[in-house]
């Protein structure tokens, strides 16, 4: 039995082990803090806000 | 602290009948006994009743459902007679309720039952417990009463709802849920259905275009660089077809066109398909009708000779002569000497007058008789060009060329099989409905013929008709044309294919047409490779968002392994084999072990690990259920449970850790605790050692099936109290000597609520009831039995002595010594057997 049981939540354990500027903790971050709405949808515009980044490196051509 | 529960009646529920039995837990403890079929395992499931609705055997016992048709309702009772659960129960912050579940429909062959929930009279939905403070756990243990059925639940149970059993304990399933939700997102970087991206996929397999374009599709250079690299491969094109590429792109696209139309003519005449779109055809505007309508009416102004001689009238008065005239002339028509005098001509004029509209209306009539003939003809050509082009040659001049069906099937092989029949079918409605079509209009056109020669003949409305007749034909067309446009491109686009391969040109159509939109294409690649990109980001994510799943798992499971573990040992203490842990299984996402460490040493030194379900006797995995089922009560701060006949007869070891070492931790957590056992000595022995924190007991017994069964509070008698009361009186630690003066105190109050009951009774009022006396006290009541102790005058003194002890044991700090509440005990046994015997 271990001697404290750890009360935080499943959401913070989770992202301890995430490196912070992953695209999984910016999704997860999303999750947990739609900005007045729902969690996937909020996802979804964070996702479609990378993906229109990747494109805009593209459309610069190649590095 | 958590909800508690005071009391449980139970009315009409599977073996209680009627009146409503009661059972009384004014404790933190209770023990009940009663022998096989009497009413325990009736009396567990009427608290889980109570708080789901259900009993969860019928939901383990799946095979068996409809064996539980009518399950609940005691065979007994009268059809009408309500079936119901109540329960006193104490809310986290002290308040009382009363919680009643009322069976509306049991359970039937295959519908499951309903039920009812009130609390203090009003019904309320399910979740309205919590606000009590009892929250269950997850189908189908949802309620915290341990059965034997239940015990092996989550050994026997798929490992998918073993796992769902954790996760759902563990509180992980939001983890599940956000990967979910995360896992979805993918569907948002599927790339949209672009034919440019279909067809730039099809020109990369064309050899001699593969580096380049594989080049582009990778690097995704600028647009000027972009439509260099089609443009060089257009080249490319024309220089595998062994000819010299022209320096425009335009040109050289046009050069590819033309070799590819030359190489698939030489195999099949597949230009034959080709058609015009059809082109749009309104009637007649309504102003044509109205033209031809006024020449009719002009016309019924004029006479017949006018009409014929006012051309005649109009040509004379060009005749300067005849229009200047001022004295008779010749006639320059007929030649007659002096016919024309002034008065004539004055007359000729006014009937050139007269027939002036007439002429205007018929000059109209005309040019919309010409209109009409050109919207009949216009509709013709529109028609005609809408056809295939193998439709307006002979079938003479298509078996010269080559084209027949039969060629068509040799060319496509298996595929024409699904696509030459849906195109001759469309072809048929389409050809009858282009004849229908010119039909019409060479029927139309002759009538504009024939009036336009004769305006006499004019019939607006039967051209009007006519014409409206032409607008349905061209929409039957239209149909017929929609209908044929799908299966005859997918023909040709098949054909094409058949035909490229054969002629070395498979694609090359497909590089005209991206090549025709060059910053389409780029645009489209560009989004295709994000989009990919993201993909792979999402794809690590998930993985990544798995693997730190799995060590959030495992912390927890590691969390409630401990709590398992500490209630094994409290029920299997030292023991060489004995449960190591609960675990996902590494790699295996729906997989839970149970694994038991088996060690050849007393400390438990050296063990191995192996799955329970292998190594562990029936009984201790009889243990581990109960390990698992406590810890989870323990895990979700559960107020109270009910264990049903919780220790196996036989395994008497863990009888004694579960009665003297298990049920001491839980009550210690706190935790209301509610045992049912068939074993006497058990109910003895618990009684016995938890008489201190006054133990609730009752005995469940049946008399007559009837009547059903029957719970005896023996915790509430007088000789039950005072038999605690001795019990405890000898106690050498204080508090035990106070508690011996509670059970006094309510045994000298209860032996005087019996005797005034009696007296009044005894005197005739047959009304007289112990609730007549509720919060009486002994000083209220001890003078009123006094003149009742009649048997001898010391009677009065011991009842007074026996107030003063216990009054002294239960207010001062320091209760009497052991031989007073001895002496207290002696008398109120004394009194009772004298006054009450039984």
């Amino acid at each position: 039995m271990p001697d404290e049981v750890n009360d935080e939540n499943n959401i913070d354990r989770l992202r301890k082990h995430l490196k912070e500027e992953s695209l999984a903790a910016r999704l997860i971050a999303a999750h947990e803090a739609p900005d007045g709405g729902e969690s996937v949808p909020a996802m979804r515009v964070v996702l479609t806000e990378h993906l229109d980044e990747v494109k805009g490196k593209l459309d610069g051509g190649p590095d | 602290m958590a909800a508690r529960i005071r009391s449980l009646s139970v009315q009409g529920f599977r073996s209680y009948g009627l009146p409503a039995q009661t059972l009384n837990l004014p404790s933190e403890i209770a023990v009940i006994w009663g022998p096989n079929s009497k009413g325990k395992t009736s009396l567990a499931e009427a608290f889980e009743f109570l708080l789901t609705g259900r009993i969860s055997r019928r939901e383990l016992m799946a095979s068996t459902q409809d064996e539980f048709a009518d399950a609940l309702r005691n065979a007994h009772i009268a059809p009408d007679a309500e079936v119901a659960v109540t329960s006193r129960i104490t809310d986290a912050d002290g308040n009382d309720h009363d919680v009643r579940r009322v069976l509306v429909n049991d359970y039937g062959k295959r519908q499951d039952c309903s039920s009812r929930l009130e609390i203090d009279g009003a019904e309320v939905a399910e979740d309205a417990l919590e606000q009590l403070g009892i929250s269950l756990s997850q189908p189908p243990l949802r309620a915290p009463v341990l059965a034997q059925h239940t015990l092996s639940y989550i050994f026997s149970v798929r490992p998918q709802d073993r796992s769902t059993y954790f996760k759902t304990l563990l509180d992980v399933l939001d983890l599940d849920e956000l990967r979910n939700d995360i896992a979805s997102l993918a569907d948002e970087l599927q790339a949209p259905d672009d034919p440019l991206l279909t067809k730039f996929d099809t020109c990369i397999a064309i050899a001699v275009l593969k580096d380049t374009l594989g080049n582009i599709a990778r690097t995704l250079p600028d647009l000027e660089t972009f439509t260099a690299r089609i443009t060089d491969c257009a080249g490319t094109l024309i220089e595998s077809a062994g000819e010299e590429p022209p320096d425009n792109f335009d040109k050289r696209l046009q050069a590819i066109e033309r070799i590819l139309a030359e190489r698939r003519g030489k195999t099949f005449p597949v230009n034959e398909f080709n058609r015009q779109q059809l082109a749009g055809w309104t009637p007649p505007a309504e102003d044509v009708w109205t033209r031809l309508e006024t020449y009719l009416a002009e016309r019924e102004k004029v006479d017949e000779e006018t009409r014929q001689l006012a051309a005649l009238f109009d040509e004379a008065l060009k005749i300067s002569a005849v229009a200047e005239i001022e004295a008779p002339v010749d006639c320059p028509l007929c030649g007659t000497d002096s016919a024309l005098t002034p008065d004539r001509v004055a007359l000729i004029r006014k009937h050139v007058e007269d027939t002036r509209d007439f002429k205007t209306a018929e000059t109209a009539a005309r040019a919309a008789l010409s209109l009409l003939s050109t919207s009949a003809n216009s509709l013709a050509t529109s028609v005609q060009g809408a056809l295939p082009a193998y439709l307006k040659t002979t079938s003479a001049r298509r078996r010269e060329t080559g084209f027949t069906v039969t060629r068509i099937r040799e060319l496509l092989g298996d595929r024409g099989v699904e696509l030459v029949h849906p195109w001759l079918s469309s072809l048929r409605p389409l050809a009858r409905a282009a004849t229908a079509c010119r039909r019409g209009v060479q029927s139309v056109a002759a009538v504009l013929e024939e009036q336009s020669t004769d305006l006499s003949t004019v019939d607006p409305k039967g051209l009007k008709e006519a014409f409206a007749g032409l607008s349905v034909l061209r929409d039957q067309y239209a149909g017929a044309l929609d209908t044929y446009v799908e299966p005859a491109d997918s023909l040709v686009v098949a054909l094409n294919e058949m035909l490229d391969a054969q002629a070395d040109t498979a694609g090359w159509q497909d590089f005209v047409d991206i090549a025709r939109d060059i910053a389409g294409l780029r645009t489209a690649l560009i989004d295709r490779a994000a989009r990919a990109s993201v993909a792979k980001e999402l794809d690590t994510a998930l993985k990544d968002i798995d693997r730190a799943k799995e060590k959030v798992l495992d912390d927890k499971f590691a969390e409630h392994s401990g709590l398992i573990q500490k209630w094994w040992e409290k029920l299997r203490p030292e023991e060489p084999t004995f449960f190591s842990a609960v675990q996902p299984r590494k790699g295996a996402r729906r997989t839970i072990d149970f694994k038991a460490g088996l060690s050849p040493n007393p400390d438990r030194s050296a063990p191995k690990v192996r799955d329970v379900i292998a190594v562990f006797s029936q009984p201790q995995l009889h243990c581990l259920g109960l390990a698992l089922f406590l810890a989870r009560s323990e895990h979700e701060g559960t107020g109270f449970i009910i264990l049903d006949d919780p220790v196996l007869s036989g395994d008497e070891d863990y009888k004694v850790h579960f009665n003297a070492t298990v049920l001491d931790e839980l009550i210690k957590l706190p935790m209301q605790v509610v045992v049912l056992t068939q074993d006497h000595a058990t109910w003895e022995d618990v009684e016995t050692r938890y008489r201190h924190l006054g133990i609730s007991t009752a005995q469940l017994y049946i008399e007559t099936p009837a009547e059903g069964s029957v719970i005896d509070n023996t915790s509430d008698t007088l000789l039950a109290k005072i038999s605690r009361a001795k019990s405890l009186a000898r106690g050498g630690h204080p508090d035990s000597r106070k508690e011996c003066g509670i059970h006094l105190r309510d045994a000298g109050e209860l032996f005087c609520k019996e005797m005034l009951v009696s007296d009044r009774r005894a005197k005739g009022d047959a009304a007289a009831s112990f609730s007549d006396y509720d919060d009486k006290t002994l000083e209220w009541l001890c003078p009123r039995v006094d003149p009742l102790l009649v048997q001898d005058a010391s009677h009065p003194g011991k009842l007074g002595a026996f107030r003063s002890t216990v009054n002294d044991a239960c207010h001062d700090n320091v209760p009497p010594g052991n031989a007073a509440m001895v002496q207290a005990c002696g008398e109120i046994h004394f009194l009772q057997k004298s006054y009450l015997p039984r």
